[in-house]
C-alpha cells in the first residue's frame, strides 16, 4: 500500500497507522501518549496531522494509512493546534522544570520548547496536588501528571494493574485509587520508565550516600555497580544509544568521591520484583527461592570482612528499582541508573557542564575482589507473560526477571529502548 | 451477574464501596482493586466514602401533547413484529422508503445503519436502545419510555429481525430507575421469541449517551468513547455488529411497518418525515414534551409552551450542546434542514428559552462546566479546555474580562472543536461559540 508523506511515497503495511509508518520511514511526528504496541489512546492531541479528503486534523496515531492517502506532517494550521494541546497540557502542570528530577529527560518540556509554548499562556488554576510515596520504589506527583496513561498501560502489560484511572471529565488522576503500598505493585518500574514527565520518579536514595561521602566523619565508601549501569548511564549525557562506559563510570565514580568502587554480577539470582510477586500471589513458590539471590550480597559481605576495622558505607547501583525495597542488606543504601547520572550533575553543578565533563572523563578500572557467581537461565519477557508461563508450570528453573528485556532495561535506567517513543524508532 | 451492576449493588447495600468487598470482587473476577475503583469512580453513582442517602430518580418535563408516537393503542397487538418476521427482507426497504432518519442527534439514516450490521456477517449480533437521555434540557425519551414502552421495544424486535440479531440490551439512564420494572413487565409481554432483551442500567454518566461509551459501559468499562472507525453497525458491543439507536428512533419503526411508508411521510417534512418529540423549556410558561412533526416552528413550539415569562433574548436549540440563537429565529423550521440554515443542529430537538433576566454568560458558563465535569477526561482538549474555557467565561461574567480574553474564548473553542477525541467534546464548545458569534455584545 502506497502513502505519500509530506510529498514522498512510502510504504505502509496493511492496517499500519501514519504515525508507525511515518516513523519507519524516518519522518519525525511528535507525540507524546503514544507508546508503540502498549497505549494509544489518543489522549494528547500532539500527533495532529493533514490528511486528504479530512477537513479536521487527524491524530497520526490513531488514523489508519489508507492507499492514495495523502499527509502533511508540518503546517503553520499543524503547529498552532498542537502548540494550543501542549499549551493546555503545561497549563495544567506544574511547571517546576529546574528543581524536576526528570530534567533534560521530560518530554512535555522538550515538546514545549519545540513549539515555543507560552507556558503561563492560562495563568490560572493547576491540578490538585497529591503526592503517593507509601513505597519505597518511587513517588508518585500528580501536580506533573499529564494523564497521558502511559503508567497505567506499562503497568498493565506487567500484568499488574496497580495503577488505575479515577473518576472523570476535569477531576481525572491517574493512580490514587489506593496506596501503591496497598496494590499488588512488585516495584519494577515500569511506570517510572514510560512516564514522559516528573509525575513519576523512582525514590531518591542519595541522600544518604552524599551524606557518607561528604560527611565530616571519615566513611570508607564503596559502590557496587552493575555492569548494566555502565552501559545505560552514558544517556544521561547526552548520548543516544546505549554502550559500554565501563572505564568512564569507574572514572567518574571515582571524581564522585567513591573510595572503591565494584562491579557486580550481571543478572540477578532472584528478581526482587518477582520475589515480591509470588510472595503476594504464591507464597509456596516463594519459600523455595532461594534466601539471597542478589548479586552484590557476597561483594558487600566480602567488602565488609575486608575493611571490618573502619566505619563502610556501602552503595548499591543497579537499574534495579526494586532493589530498593529489599530492606536490610549487607548494604547501606541503593540507588538506580538514573539516580547515579543525577549525582554527577550535582557533582558537575548542573546537566549541561555535566555532559561536558563526562565527555572528557579517561577510561579507569574497577577494583576486584574475589568472589563466585553463578548464572542460571534468565526469563526476560517482562513479568505480564512470565505470570501465564508461570500459572502453566512452563518456568521451571527460570530466573525470572521482571523487567521487559531483562535487567538491562529496568525501571531505573535512563528511558528503556522498550519504550522510547522518539529518538530510537526514527533511526 | 455483570461486573458494575454487581459493584452497584455493594454501593446499595453498604452506601459506598468497601475496599474490603470490593477485594473480594476483585479475587473472583482477576481485576485488581484499583481497575475496579478505576471504573467505578467514573460513574456518579458510586462513591468510596459513605455517602448519604440520595435519590437520583429524574422527572422534569411533563407530557403536553400527545400525537401517534405517545398514544399507542390500548391493547397493543405486537403486529409489526408479526410482519416483520413473516418477511425480514422487506423491512430495510420500507424504513427506507419512509426516510426515517435517526432521532438522537446525529440525523443518520437509520436503514442506512441497519443495512451495514444486517450486510456483516457474525456468528451473533446485537440491537441497543440508547435510552442514556443526559442532555440538559431534555426529556422526551422519558415520556416515550412511560407513555409507549411497547412501541420502543416491538421497534427494537423489528430490527432484530431484520438484521438477524439475537440479543438486545436497552441502557436505560440511571436517573430513570423507577422505569426500569414497568419496562421489564413489558419486555416480558412482548412475543419476542428468539430474541431477548435486557435492561442495563446507567450510573450518572452523560458521555455514556455516546454510543461508543454506552457499549463500553454495558461491557462493564469506564464510559470512554471509543475511536472511530470501525463503527457500531460493524464491530461495536463486545467487537460485534451493533445496531445502536435512540428510544425515540425505534418508537417511530412500528408505525412505519403497521401504516406504511406513506403514512409516515404524510407528517413532517420531505427531508425529515414522521412525527417529533420536542421539549419545549426555560422561560415558558408550560415546560414540557410535545408531539408535533418536522415542520413545526420555535414560535409554533413556542406558542404551545404558552409563550414566555418575560421577555425572551435567546434560545438555546438542541440540547445543552446545542447553539444559542436570537430571537431572530422564531421563524426557523425544526428539522435538520432548517437548523441548519442558522447554522444550529437539530440534536435532541430541544427548546430553551432565556429570558432577560438571565445573563447569558452565566447560562453558557454553568453549560461548560456541566460538559467539563461529565467528560470522560481522556483527551487534552476537552478535559483541560473546557477547564480553561469555564475560567474565561467566569472571568466575563464577573466583568473582569480583558479585551484579549473574548478572542481567546473563540481560539479555545475553535481548537477544541477541531481536536476534541469524540463528539461529545466537539459539541461541548458549541454555547461558548454560538454566544460568541450571535451575541458578541453581551461579551465586550
Amino acid at each position: 500500500m502506497k502513502i505519500v508523506i509530506d510529498g514522498k511515497q512510502i510504504d505502509a503495511a496493511p492496517g499500519a497507522t501514519i504515525l508507525d509508518t511515518a516513523r519507519e520511514n524516518g519522518v519525525y511526528i511528535p507525540s507524546l501518549c503514544y507508546l508503540k504496541n502498549i497505549n494509544h489512546p489518543a489522549a494528547c492531541r500532539v500527533c495532529l496531522v493533514e490528511v486528504s479528503g479530512q477537513n479536521a486534523l487527524q491524530c497520526a496515531c490513531s488514523t489508519k494509512a489508507a492507499e492514495g492517502m495523502e499527509v502533511v506532517t508540518d503546517s503553520p494550521r499543524i503547529r498552532l493546534a498542537r502548540r494550543k494541546s501542549l499549551e493546555l497540557m503545561c497549563s495544567d502542570h506544574k511547571m517546576d522544570c529546574t528543581n524536576c528530577p526528570r530534567r533534560g529527560g521530560c518530554e512535555l518540556r522538550t515538546l514545549a520548547k519545540e513549539y515555543e509554548v507560552d507556558e503561563n499562556a492560562y495563568g490560572i488554576g493547576r491540578r490538585k496536588a497529591m503526592t503517593d510515596s507509601s513505597t519505597p520504589y518511587l513517588v508518585r506527583d500528580n501536580a506533573k501528571c499529564v494523564l497521558c496513561r502511559r503508567c497505567v498501560s506499562a503497568c498493565k502489560e506487567q500484568g499488574i494493574g496497580a495503577i488505575s484511572i479515577d473518576n472523570r471529565g476535569g477531576e481525572t488522576t491517574i493512580g490514587f485509587a489506593q496506596p501503591l503500598s496497598e496494590t499488588d505493585c512488585v516495584g519494577c518500574g515500569a511506570c517510572v520508565a514510560a512516564c514522559p514527565t516528573g509525575a513519576l520518579s523512582v525514590r531518591d536514595g542519595t541522600k544518604s550516600v552524599w551524606k557518607a561521602l561528604l560527611g565530616r566523619n571519615k566513611i570508607r565508601t564503596a559502590a557496587l555497580v552493575s555492569p548494566y549501569v555502565c552501559q545505560q548511564i552514558g544517556k544521561m549525557f547526552g548520548e543516544e544509544k546505549e554502550q559500554d562506559n565501563t572505564g568512564k563510570t569507574a572514572a567518574m565514580l571515582h571524581r564522585i568521591g567513591f573510595d572503591e568502587i565494584y562491579l557486580t554480577g550481571e543478572n540477578v539470582a532472584v528478581c526482587p520484583a518477582w520475589r515480591t510477586y509470588l510472595l503476594k500471589h504464591n507464597a509456596a513458590a516463594a519459600e523455595s527461592l532461594p534466601a539471597d539471590g542478589q548479586p552484590w550480597t557476597k561483594l558487600a559481605e566480602a567488602y565488609r570482612h575486608e575493611y571490618q576495622n573502619e566505619n563502610v558505607h556501602v552503595t548499591i547501583i543497579t537499574p534495579c528499582t526494586a532493589a530498593k525495597g529489599l530492606g536490610n542488606g549487607p548494604w547501606d543504601a541503593a540507588i538506580t541508573t538514573t539516580e547515579l547520572g543525577e549525582m554527577w550533575y550535582r557533582a558537575c553543578v548542573s546537566s549541561f557542564t555535566a555532559c561536558e565533563m563526562w565527555r572528557t572523563l579517561p577510561e579507569e578500572m574497577f577494583d576486584r575482589l574475589p568472589i563466585e557467581e553463578t548464572d542460571k537461565k534468565t526469563y526476560t519477557d517482562g513479568l505480564g507473560k512470565a505470570r501465564e508461563l508461570f500459572a502453566q508450570g512452563r518456568l521451571e528453573g527460570m530466573n525470572v526477571l521482571a523487567c521487559p528485556g531483562g535487567c538491562l532495561h529496568g525501571g531505573g535506567c535512563p528511558r528503556p529502548d522498550s519504550l522510547v517513543g522518539r529518538e530510537d524508532e526514527q533511526k | 451477574m455483570e461486573l458494575l451492576p454487581r459493584l452497584y449493588q455493594l454501593q446499595e447495600r453498604f452506601g459506598y464501596l468497601p475496599v474490603e468487598q470490593l477485594k473480594t470482587v476483585s479475587a473472583e473476577t482477576g481485576l485488581s482493586v484499583p481497575e475496579l475503583i478505576s471504573r467505578a469512580s467514573f460513574y456518579e453513582f458510586f462513591t468510596l466514602t459513605p455517602a448519604g442517602e440520595k435519590s437520583h430518580i429524574q422527572k422534569l418535563y411533563p407530557c403536553r401533547q400527545a400525537g401517534t408516537l405517545l398514544t399507542p393503542p390500548q391493547e397493543y397487538t405486537w403486529s409489526a413484529i408479526s410482519a416483520a418476521r413473516a418477511k425480514p427482507q422487506d423491512v430495510i426497504p420500507t424504513i427506507d422508503k419512509a426516510g426515517l432518519l435517526g432521532r438522537s442527534g446525529g440525523t443518520f439514516p437509520v436503514a442506512k445503519k441497519w443495512a451495514t450490521t444486517r450486510d456483516t456477517q457474525s456468528d451473533i449480533k446485537y440491537v441497543v436502545c440508547n435510552a442514556d437521555e443526559g442532555e440538559p434540557g431534555v426529556g422526551k425519551d422519558r415520556i416515550l419510555l412511560e407513555k409507549n414502552a411497547a412501541g420502543v421495544i416491538e421497534g427494537m424486535a423489528v430490527c432484530a429481525a431484520a438484521v438477524g440479531a439475537t440479543k438486545g440490551y436497552i441502557y436505560l439512564r440511571g436517573e430513570y430507575a423507577d422505569l426500569r420494572a414497568d419496562l421489564e413487565q413489558t419486555i416480558a409481554k412482548a412475543p419476542l421469541e428468539n430474541f431477548q432483551i435486557e435492561v442495563r442500567m446507567g450510573y450518572g454518566a452523560y458521555v455514556c449517551g455516546e454510543e461508543t461509551a454506552l457499549l463500553a459501559s454495558i461491557e462493564n468499562q469506564r464510559g470512554e468513547p471509543r475511536l472511530k472507525p470501525p463503527y457500531p453497525g460493524v464491530a461495536g458491543l463486545y467487537g460485534k455488529p451493533t445496531v445502536v439507536n435512540n428510544v425515540e428512533t425505534f418508537a417511530c419503526v412500528p408505525l412505519i411497518i403497521d401504516r406504511g411508508a406513506d403514512a409516515f411521510r404524510s407528517l413532517g417534512t420531505q427531508e425529515y418525515p414522521g412525527p417529533k418529540l420536542y421539549t419545549v423549556c426555560g422561560a415558558v410558561k408550560n415546560p414540557g414534551v410535545y408531539e408535533l412533526d418536522g415542520r413545526a416552528t420555535v414560535s409554533q413550539l413556542l406558542e404551545c409552551a404558552g409563550g414566555g415569562t418575560g421577555e425572551l433574548q435567546a434560545v438555546l436549540v438542541g440540547g445543552g450542546s446545542g447553539s444559542l440563537l436570537p430571537m431572530g429565529c422564531l421563524e426557523m423550521p425544526m428539522n435538520p434542514a432548517g437548523c441548519a440554515q442558522w447554522g444550529a443542529v437539530l440534536g435532541s430537538a430541544s427548546l430553551r428559552f432565556i429570558s432577560k433576566q438571565e445573563s447569558l454568560v452565566t447560562v453558557v458558563r454553568e453549560l461548560t462546566e456541566f460538559f467539563l465535569h461529565e467528560s470522560c477526561g481522556t483527551c487534552v482538549p476537552c478535559r483541560v479546555g473546557l477547564r480553561r474555557l469555564s475560567e474565561l467565561l467566569k472571568r466575563a461574567e464577573n466583568g473582569r474580562a480583558y479585551p484579549e480574553d473574548i478572542e481567546e474564548i473563540q481560539h479555545l473553542g475553535e481548537h477544541i472543536l477541531a481536536t476534541a477525541r469524540c463528539p461529545l467534546g466537539k459539541s461541548a464548545v458549541t454555547p461558548a461559540l454560538t454566544l460568541v458569534k450571535n451575541f458578541p455584545e453581551v461579551l465586550a
